[in-house]
């Protein structure tokens, strides 16, 4: 178990040497990558400022709701604030920035290796899921090194995930958004600008980029939680998998609401089975920490539970009593969500 | 119980090791992609006199023709939005814009001129003259210089004014004349199947 005094496993290995070498590394990926956006949008600020506005504003509710229902659907807690921030940061500049010259590259040379109607047709679906899945999933690995304890098993992949997409995608819509102006022939550039937002928002963000980087980056839970030897086949296994949901997503065909449907169940599917063996093993290392007597008895049905938490520290009286409860939950949960991460783990 | 990865001494050459990886992964990608493909010739002769197709499907699409000696850029060229060809010292694209609705047609000029200062902002675009195509269509055309580059511009709203096909070409100042027949002869080839100009 975890004590309260001395430095915890992961307040320790925050001061591991190369923490700061990532978290450097990672910031610098963040500026390029945003350099790049700029560079590449910065006429349409100049030219059309208030549709330029206008399609980012579009897309602060989007982020707003994602970021919250994503750390909502962390079991037990949500995960870190700042590393959560971090995630749709990295998929907001880093990954997007390098995207955009990755893909310029290889729709590039699919048409001039298949010619222009082959590109035309399967270059976004040949290019994007090899290009965009390894630069937002890259967001993940750099999560797991730059904050350990953050990823330590399939459903912290999943989640950190999922926010790396939303970045993408919400940078991914803006950019849309400004491309449809020329689109539409610059004849109403607020109205291009609005009318790609309501598609993207409203039909193509319920299976988009968050749903293939939740099933890339519970792989990098994976490799957290079992390393390397026996994480890696899992860890490929998702990464292929969201290639072919975004590859599926970027295809001239089925129709766009099926293609949407179909990754919208797979990740719920996933998700839903990861939650369930997460819950069910974090049930279990509680009933063994009761019978140890780690955890008050009196306080274990209040443990797993956002709301039920909350209400047992409102009954505990404000100040010292109350701020001992909320420690000693939280110390628990530690231990709880260490042991229950992955089932591998409890194998062990 | 707990697994052997949470505790023990520090592995931070594994996790450079990852780090070295991640970065090499995303330069090989971002920088990777776009020199092999700059590498990679792109430019593919286009059949004089054989029909070009430009246009998202059999509704919404027109067709033109180019004369000897052109050059289809591939890499920037999509069937269903933009070609983009070269003759010699003339570069010219044709794209194609959805309109949302008929009344959209009469702001394809402006919207032209704020399209060509996102591409440079030093672009101008002269005051549109009335063009008549061979088959009766009401299309626009005017100067456009670009980057010291002069040259033609003429836009083309479709029959049902439910798109519009615009085309641009530009050549050094003292090739501007090839530049602006170039223009001329492309609109004249200039057909929309799906409805009779």
């Amino acid at each position: 178990m975890t004590t309260a005094s001395g430095p915890t496993p992961a307040a320790a290995a925050q001061r591991e040497p190369y923490v700061r070498t990532v978290r450097v590394t990672a910031v610098v990926l963040c500026v390029v990558g945003a350099g790049v956006l700029v560079w590449a949008f910065y006429p349409s600020l100049i030219v059309f400022p208030g549709p330029t506005v206008l399609a980012v504003v579009l897309q602060v509710p989007l982020l707003l709701v994602g970021f919250w229902l994503f750390r909502l659907f962390r079991p037990l807690r949500a995960p870190s604030r700042t590393w959560s921030a971090a995630a749709v940061v990295w998929g907001a500049t880093a990954a997007t920035g390098c995207a955009l010259l990755a893909n310029e590259g290889l729709t590039g040379l699919w048409a001039k290796g298949a010619g222009v109607t082959f590109a035309s047709n399967w270059s976004a679906a040949l290019s994007a899921p090899l290009n965009e899945e390894l630069l937002k999933l890259a967001g993940v690995v750099l999560i797991a090194l730059a904050a350990p304890y953050a990823v330590r098993g399939p459903v912290d992949g999943m989640i950190f995930g999922a926010l790396t997409g939303l970045g993408f995608q919400v940078m991914e819509n803006i950019t849309y958004s400004l491309n449809a102006v020329p689109l539409f022939g610059a004849t109403n550039p607020a109205g291009a600008v609005t009318l790609s937002a309501v598609v993207r928002v409203g039909l193509t963000s319920w299976g988009s980029h968050w749903a293939m980087t939740a099933v890339a980056g519970t792989g990098i839970g994976y490799l957290a939680a079992r390393g390397s030897r026996r994480g890696a086949l899992p860890a490929v296994g998702c990464l292929v998998a969201a290639m072919a949901m975004h590859l599926q997503f970027d295809a001239p065909q089925p129709p766009i609401f099926l293609k949407v449907l179909i990754n919208f169940v797979v990740v719920l599917g996933f998700y839903l089975w990861l939650r369930r063996g997460y819950v069910a093993r974090a049930r279990a290392v509680l009933g063994e920490q009761v019978s140890a007597g780690v955890v008050p008895r009196t306080e274990a049905p209040s443990l797993l539970g956002r709301r039920q938490r909350r209400r047992r520290r409102l009954q505990a009286p404000p100040g010292p009593v109350r701020d001992e409860v909320t420690a000693r939950q939280q110390t628990a949960l530690d231990d709880i969500e260490r042991e229950a991460a992955d089932a591998a783990d409890r194998e062990n | 119980m707990r697994s052997k990865h949470a505790g023990g001494k520090p592995r931070s050459s594994r996790r450079l090791r990852w780090l070295a990886t991640v970065l090499g992964v995303m330069v090989l990608l971002a920088a990777g992609w776009p020199l092999v493909s700059r590498a990679v010739s792109g430019n593919q002769p286009a059949t004089a006199g054989s029909p070009l197709t430009i246009g998202l499907n059999s509704t919404h699409e027109a067709q033109f023709t180019l004369g000897p000696g052109w050059v289809i850029r591939t890499a920037e060229s999509d069937p269903k939005q933009q070609w983009v060809l070269n003759r010699g010292p003339v570069d010219m694209s044709v794209t194609y814009v959805t309109l949302v609705n008929a009344s959209q047609a009469g702001q394809l000029w402006p919207g032209l001129r704020n399209i060509l200062r996102l591409g440079a902002s030093s672009a101008r675009l002269g005051q549109p003259a009335r063009l008549i195509s061979p088959q009766g269509g009401n299309g626009q055309t005017g100067t456009v210089t670009v980057n010291g580059r002069a040259g033609q511009a003429v836009v083309f709203p479709a029959p049902g004014a439910d798109f519009a096909i615009e085309i641009v070409s530009v050549a050094p100042a003292d090739n501007s004349a090839a530049a602006r027949t170039a223009a001329a002869q492309l609109a004249r080839s200039l057909k929309f199947p799906a409805g009779a100009l």
